[in-house]
């Protein structure tokens, strides 16, 4: 027994030691990083000379659950906005601390930035464990700035301004297209298995119900279920005349957007923005669907996809489409909010507070570039969280998104109902 | 004239750090049938096992074939080099048919009808799962595989065990004839002396792990209280009643009136 | 009616999936002797590779570690900038590949990828008991997972079907072309396994292996060389399963890790022998999911709470019940040691100082180590509760994290919705989560090893699904928030005032109560180690049928591990619902249980000082932060790393991290000692007798006890070297 455990010893130390050399290297051997995704930097150039403000972020992007296009798209902006003068001379910085799929990490980060009282706010990129840091900031009274509203928790909480239109209404606003513009009346709805989908689920077919006096038919399938294809069959799909898709997780739109191709369904299908990630629309399984999106930047031509385009090619950006999209939008919205900060603390960075960060996020009022036509922040109670802003629908063909239909106002009022039950 | 099949040379092996058998010296010849004999727990099968590379040697040498037994990792070389071992519990494969079992025979290019030739009662047999067979028809296959594969060794063990008499002495000659017709040096491990030294040439006689008594077949069944005697294990006399032969200088009782070894007289009031 | 039948067709998909998965499982089985949870991430790991070569022309390159980084380390210290190359993340050969190229380059990756599984993994562990040949391929898993998000990030990927998909009307209904493709392929496969293991030597050979390799070795078969071929085939026929499926699946870091579940179900009823029962009951579990799916659908009876995703689980359990052991054992004598159990004793004095020294930390420590020890020492109550079932009792356990999450629900509704006060919410939810892990234990009576880690697993995706994501009772709308504890009006949450320390979160006051917690359950599994209960756990360890025969009540003892285990498990799971002060679904995955199981092993799975060790380096614990602060932040590279070193410690020192213990450590500090002397000029002092002095286990009775017996049995319990 002797020899093993000399050597598992040895080798205990062995790669301390090792880790210790590679460390202190400061290069560390670790410092792989990932194809394509650097780190974007913050080029100062002459116009941004002044002390940088920093943005206290917080991003998950550690784990099996990752968003660092969602990042890099933030920095990216941020880059091109400090090349063109920054904030008054200022360079906006991001000071990003990245969380796993686990939700300590995310406490972790929210508990380092609500116990440092040099920060004022957090800006929350893409953290699907919202709910492990909730509790934190509340008690430290300090806001959150996010895009992501991944679960109803999100955009119930009080001192939250969600730049992300949410799946609720964006389900709502497909709903309204396919039932006001097309005039189908036969709905199927197709929800992923969890709280959120049922839900959306539940409020829609509701809504189909006792507001249009449709027919509503609910799919929900499962995620981890290996072939989604018995799910689409059992729908029925001749009863349907239209398909409004709402995934939590937007992994699932490969494979469902392949099922319902190979059962030949060749009527509408409206799906959420995710689906609109360059993966997916390469397959060509996703030909002619319909998506809901809370930025211009995704249409054909229209000004705000060639800045966003041109932002992404200059300061190394990712691939246009899916979250990065509204990912960018929140961007332009943090950094309006700050101006609007800046200017409320007399053009001194350093009396930027809480409460003046606060002011300056509720205040707000769109349009934001890259964003909705109307924008503003709290949205209306309960759904404090949820910053009221309209969403448009978008047509694919031929991997270009076209405009089909005007600006919706999304009212999220509606959605008290579900509160309750 | 002829090959030195088998070479042990202070051979000592055992289990966990502990020597089983020690100092064995040992050698088997084509052509000629050994038998290695002992009471139970002598140390037969480890020594067996040794040769076939999955006992690990401590001590000394083994050869076969002119080749160095290997590590434990390698043991599967042995059987390559023209040794059939057949363990003690016959090494077939229950869930495996007979034939399915013969066609395991090492370095079997060709059909295995040779077994079937020599065991008849197998024929009928053929697709049957090994493990329902009785105890001489599972026997006689794993003879069979062992033949099957032209052996240059052909170590058996315990080949008696579990089998009606009429049946094991019916099978018994054949390691005679396995010997004389294909040159193959055997090795026959058993406990049943009269008919295993009635086959033999010579015998070895393994007690605790020792080697105690080796000689000619003719000699050994000549001279059975010997064997017996070996069976007790030298250590049992009592060291008042040893006495060394002044010939050969093993340690003999002092009521024999001739040595054990070297058959030579023994002078009357003990030396 | 036909519906029905549509529907059984419909299930043809997953079917093929799980089949094919199964297949796969069947050969390394035969191979060597080992259930591979890592099946699924060879066809996850392959699939990527593919689809890598084939969108960019671009070779992923498994994260490697640089020598080079130590030169320029070393060369830094004394002033020297120099930048080595490092191994490259992806080799770029051209920009796209055709299908083919790609298939090929990933199906020869799979190769590799099998070979070394077999070369440097369970070649070694040939004789070792099966915890060690379950934790290595948990740790395996692992890996290829870390890899693939370290390489991959999470850009979700596409992988275009190379099977025409055309719609076939079959019984009324459409299925796609490829399913039924994928089926025939699936089926030539099997024809042809089924052929070489019946009728080819090699096949014979392997089956021989299989049932007995000493025998299999006098005739002159190397069960390596057998075993390393079938472990090739079954890798690449799992990275071709991955390649053709993912199109119908999907691509992603996790789900075709988990289909490794219903797949095993499957194996498991061949008995992990048959190829055609494999693949047949593979697809029953297919078309009973989809059949399942429509039934809950149309028949208004049936509750709507995902019966399909239980299937596996029910499969499982009644293959259990039914066929027993269900295993085959391999003829060949288990020759390795499960890890000591080591006995222990409370030393007061000791346990003093630590309560002190952990005292001050929690009220007056930087805030970041406050809250790396309070997530250490919950990680630790969790690891205990492994450390009784597995530890002790060997019973592997993969499930805890469900229990725990159990608990952790039924806390936020008790304690917030209810009203139910504290301490009586906690304990309930404990003993809710208790409730269940008696459940699932008991059909895992019957069975013992890798078919335990099966089936656990399997109840643990089940417990998920039925409990956390459907209708039932256990899930809801509103927000699983969780109040902060409170008693006789003094509040300890995370976040409540305490009179002393920095006032920065989290609250020492909440601190302090884990503490004690864990103190509490320290103190109850040492106590149940060195009572007469522990004593015959470690029995049943050893040898059930031994220890039935010396009169102990096996099932009972099993029973009782369980609960006791659960128990430990539903505190934890309350624990972590007040730290976030809410109930995050995340903390409670099935990924999460085989991450503990991961960390538990590596701490030392059979002592309480091993839960120790392993909470300080689970997520977010002391030992992280620590890493962190000295050296860098290892982010996404944790897991991998975890991974290694926990299929490292299986192979080397199955005693874990714990076997730093006592003698070993007071050696090490001697050492050290000498180490500075000599530095410092210091001649070199005798050895004190600190350094070798073996403490005995237990409290010394009252008359004075001779020296000399206190050796032998004190050898043992310290354990030190015990060879």
């Amino acid at each position: 027994m002797k020899a093993p455990r000399n050597r598992f010893k040895w080798m205990v130390l062995a790669m301390v030691m090792a880790l210790v050399v590679a460390a202190c290297s400061g290069d560390s051997s670790d410092s792989e990083s990932t194809d394509n995704g650097g780190s974007g930097e913050t080029t100062t150039t002459a116009a941004a000379t002044k002390d940088p403000i920093r943005i206290p972020a917080i991003n998950q992007e550690d784990g099996v659950t990752a968003f660092p296009d969602e990042r890099q798209a933030v920095e990216s902006v941020l880059a091109w906005y400090n090349a063109n003068g920054g904030l008054d001379g200022h360079p906006l910085e991001l000071d990003l601390c990245t969380a796993g799929d686990d939700p300590e990490s995310t406490q972790v980060c929210a508990q380092a930035y609500a116990n440092d009282d040099s920060v004022p706010f957090v800006y929350s990129i893409m953290v699907p464990n919202s709910a492990a840091m909730f509790d934190v900031m509340a008690n430290a009274a300090k806001p959150i700035v996010a895009h992501n509203s991944f679960d109803i928790p999100d955009v119930l909480q009080p001192d939250t301004y969600n730049s992300d239109p949410g799946l609720l209404p964006m389900a709502t606003t497909l709903l309204l297209y396919t039932i006001e513009d097309l005039g189908i009346l036969d709905v199927g709805i197709v929800v992923s298995d969890d709280e959120v989908g049922r839900g959306t689920a539940e409020f829609l077919s509701f809504l189909v119900t006792d507001v249009y006096g449709g027919t509503p038919t609910t799919i929900t399938y499962d995620s981890s279920v290996a072939d989604l294809l018995p799910v689409f069959s059992a729908a029925d799909l001749d009863a349907i005349d239209g398909i409004i898709f709402v995934p939590t997780s937007v992994e699932d739109c490969g494979p469902a957007a392949a099922a319902l191709d190979a059962l030949g369904f060749d009527k509408p299908v409206t799906g959420g923005d995710g689906c609109t990630a360059e993966t997916f629309v390469q397959t060509g399984n996703l030909e002619e669907w319909i998506f809901v999106v809370g930025t211009t930047m995704l249409i054909d031509g229209d000004e705000d996809r060639n800045l966003a385009l041109e932002i992404f090619n200059d300061y190394n950006g990712p691939p246009i489409g899916g979250l990065v999209a509204p990912a960018t939008m929140g961007a332009f919205y943090m950094i309006d909010v700050i101006e609007a900060a800046y200017a409320a603390a007399g053009n001194d960075a350093a009396a930027i507070t809480s409460d003046v960060i606060r002011a300056a996020a509720e205040s707000y009022t769109g349009p934001l570039t890259l964003g909705p036509e109307s924008f503003a922040c709290p949205g209306p109670d309960p759904f404090v969280a949820q910053c009221n802003q309209s969403a448009t629908v978008v047509q694919l063909n031929g991997e270009i998104f076209s405009q089909v239909s005007d600006w919706y106002e999304i009212d999220v009022t509606q959605y008290a109902a579900l509160l309750e039950g | 004239m002829s090959e030195r099949v088998l070479t042990l040379t202070a051979m000592s092996s055992g289990y966990d750090n502990t020597a089983v058998v020690r100092d064995i010296n040992l050698h088997v010849d084509r052509g000629e049938v050994v038998a290695l004999l002992g009471p139970n727990g002598a140390g037969k099968t480890t020594t067996l096992g040794t040769i076939s590379g999955i006992v690990k040697l401590m001590e000394g040498s083994v050869e076969v074939m002119g080749h160095a037994v290997p590590k434990l990792r390698k043991a599967h070389q042995v059987a390559q080099w023209g040794v059939a071992h057949v363990p003690e519990k016959r090494g077939l494969f229950f869930q495996l048919t007979v034939d399915e079992n013969l066609k395991l025979a090492p370095g079997l290019t060709g059909p295995t009808d040779k077994a079937y030739d020599l065991f008849p009662a197998l024929k009928p047999l053929k697709g049957q799962l090994a493990g329902t067979m009785s105890g001489g028809e599972q026997q006689m296959l794993a003879l069979g595989r062992g033949l099957l594969s032209d052996p240059s060794l052909l170590m058996v063990d315990e080949m008696s065990l579990g089998l009606a008499p009429v049946i094991y002495e019916k099978l018994m000659p054949m390691v005679r004839q396995v010997a004389d017709e294909t040159n193959a040096g055997v090795l026959l491990v058993e406990q049943h002396t009269d008919l295993a030294l009635a086959q033999s040439d010579r015998a070895y006689v393994l007690s605790h792990g020792d080697l105690v008594l080796e000689g000619s077949a003719a000699d050994l069944l000549r001279d059975r209280h010997l064997i017996d005697a070996a069976y007790m294990g030298v250590e049992e006399l009592d060291s008042d009643e040893e006495i060394d032969c002044p010939h050969c200088g093993k340690t003999v009782s002092t009521s024999a009136t001739h040595c054990a070894f070297c058959d030579l007289a023994l002078p009357e009031n003990g030396a | 009616m036909e519906i029905y039948l549509q529907f059984i067709l419909l299930g043809i998909g997953s079917g093929v999936v799980f089949a094919a998965l199964a297949l796969g499982l069947v050969l390394t089985h035969r191979a060597s002797g080992v259930v591979n949870f890592a099946h699924g991430a060879i066809a996850m790991y392959v699939t990527y590779v593919y689809s890598s070569l084939k969108d960019d022309g671009a070779y992923p390159v498994p994260p490697l570690p640089n020598p080079f980084a130590i030169v320029e380390g070393i060369l830094s210290w004394v002033g020297i900038t120099v930048a080595l190359p490092d191994f490259p993340t992806f080799i770029q050969m051209g920009d796209e590949w055709p299908w083919w190229a790609a298939m090929l380059g990933a199906v020869i990756t799979a190769g590799v990828i099998g070979f070394l599984f077999h070369y440097l993994v369970f070649r070694v562990l040939r004789y070792q008991p099966p915890l060690a040949k379950v934790v290595s391929s948990v740790g395996l898993m692992l890996i290829l997972q870390a890899a693939v998000v370290i390489r991959f990030s999470n850009r979700a990927r596409n992988v275009e079907s190379l099977l025409p998909n055309d719609g076939v009307d079959v019984l009324g209904t459409t299925v796609p072309m490829d399913r039924f493709i994928l089926f025939g392929l699936m089926i030539a496969a099997t024809t042809v396994l089924y052929l070489v293991y019946q009728k080819t030597k090699f096949g014979i050979m392997t089956r021989a292996a299989a049932e007995n390799e000493q025998h299999a070795t006098l005739l002159g078969i190397s069960a390596d060389s057998i075993a390393a071929v079938n472990w090739i085939v079954a890798a690449m026929l799992a990275g071709l399963v991955g390649i053709l499926a993912a199109p119908i699946t999907g691509l992603n870091p996790l789900n075709m890790t988990l289909f490794i579940i219903p797949a095993l179900g499957a194996a498991l009823v061949a008995r992990f022998s048959s190829f055609w029962v494999a693949v047949w009951v593979g697809m029953g579990i297919g078309a009973g999911q989809s059949l399942l799916q429509i039934m809950e659908i149309r028949l208004d009876w049936i509750p709507d709470i995902n019966l399909s995703q239980g299937l596996p689980l029910v499969v499982i359990v009644v293959a259990m019940m039914v066929r027993g052991q269900v295993l085959p054992s391999r003829g060949a004598v288990e020759r390795g040691r499960l890890p000591l159990a080591l006995p222990t004793r409370i030393r007061p004095r000791v346990m003093t100082v630590w309560l002190i020294l952990m005292t001050w930390l929690l009220i007056w420590g930087p805030f970041e180590w406050r809250q790396a020890t309070i997530n250490t020492l919950i990680a630790a109550i969790l690891a205990m509760s492994l450390v009784v079932v597995t530890g002790y009792v060997g019973q592997i356990s993969l499930a805890q994290l469900s229990l725990a999450g159990i608990a952790a629900f039924m806390l936020s509704s008790l304690a917030t919705d209810a009203g139910v006060p504290f301490p009586i919410a906690p304990l309930l939810a404990a003993l809710v989560a208790t409730f269940f892990g008696l459940i699932v234990a008991i059909p895992a009576l019957r069975v013992r090893g890798a078919s335990l880690a099966i089936m656990t697993l399997a109840a643990g995706v089940a417990i998920e699904v039925f409990l956390f994501k459907s209708d039932g009772w256990l899930a809801g709308d509103s927000p699983r928030r969780v109040a902060d504890p409170s008693f006789l009006g003094i509040e300890f949450g995370p976040n409540s005032p305490f009179w002393f320390g920095d006032g920065k979160v989290p609250s020492p006051a909440f601190g302090l109560f884990v503490l004690l917690v864990l103190t509490g359950c320290f103190i109850a599994v040492i106590r149940l180690r060195q009572s007469m209960l522990g004593a015959q756990m470690l029995a049943v360890r050893a040898n059930e049928r031994a220890a039935a025969a010396a009169g102990v009540n096996v099932q009972g003892v099993k029973l009782a591990a369980f609960g006791i285990s659960s128990f430990l498990a539903g505190i934890g799971g309350t624990l972590t619902a007040y730290k976030f002060g809410t109930y995050s679904m995340e903390s409670f995955a099935i990924l999460a249980s085989l991450s503990l199981f991961a960390f538990s092993y590596l701490g030392g799975i059979a002592t309480v000082a091993g839960a120790i060790y392993a909470g300080t380096l689970y997520q977010q614990g002391i030992g992280t932060l620590a890493f962190e602060k000295l050296f860098f932040d290892l982010g996404r590279y944790e897991a991998y790393l975890a991974g290694i070193f926990l299929v490292i410690t299986a192979l080397v020192q199955p005693q874990g991290i714990d076997v730093f213990d006592r003698r070993e450590r007071r050696r090490i500090a001697w050492g050290f000692m000498v180490l500075w002397r000599r530095m410092t000029g210091n001649p070199d002092r005798t050895k004190p007798e600190w350094v070798t002095r073996i403490y005995p286990i237990y409290p010394k009775p009252q008359e004075a006890v001779a020296e000399a017996p206190e050796k032998v049995p004190a050898e043992v319990g310290e354990g030190g070297g015990g060879s």
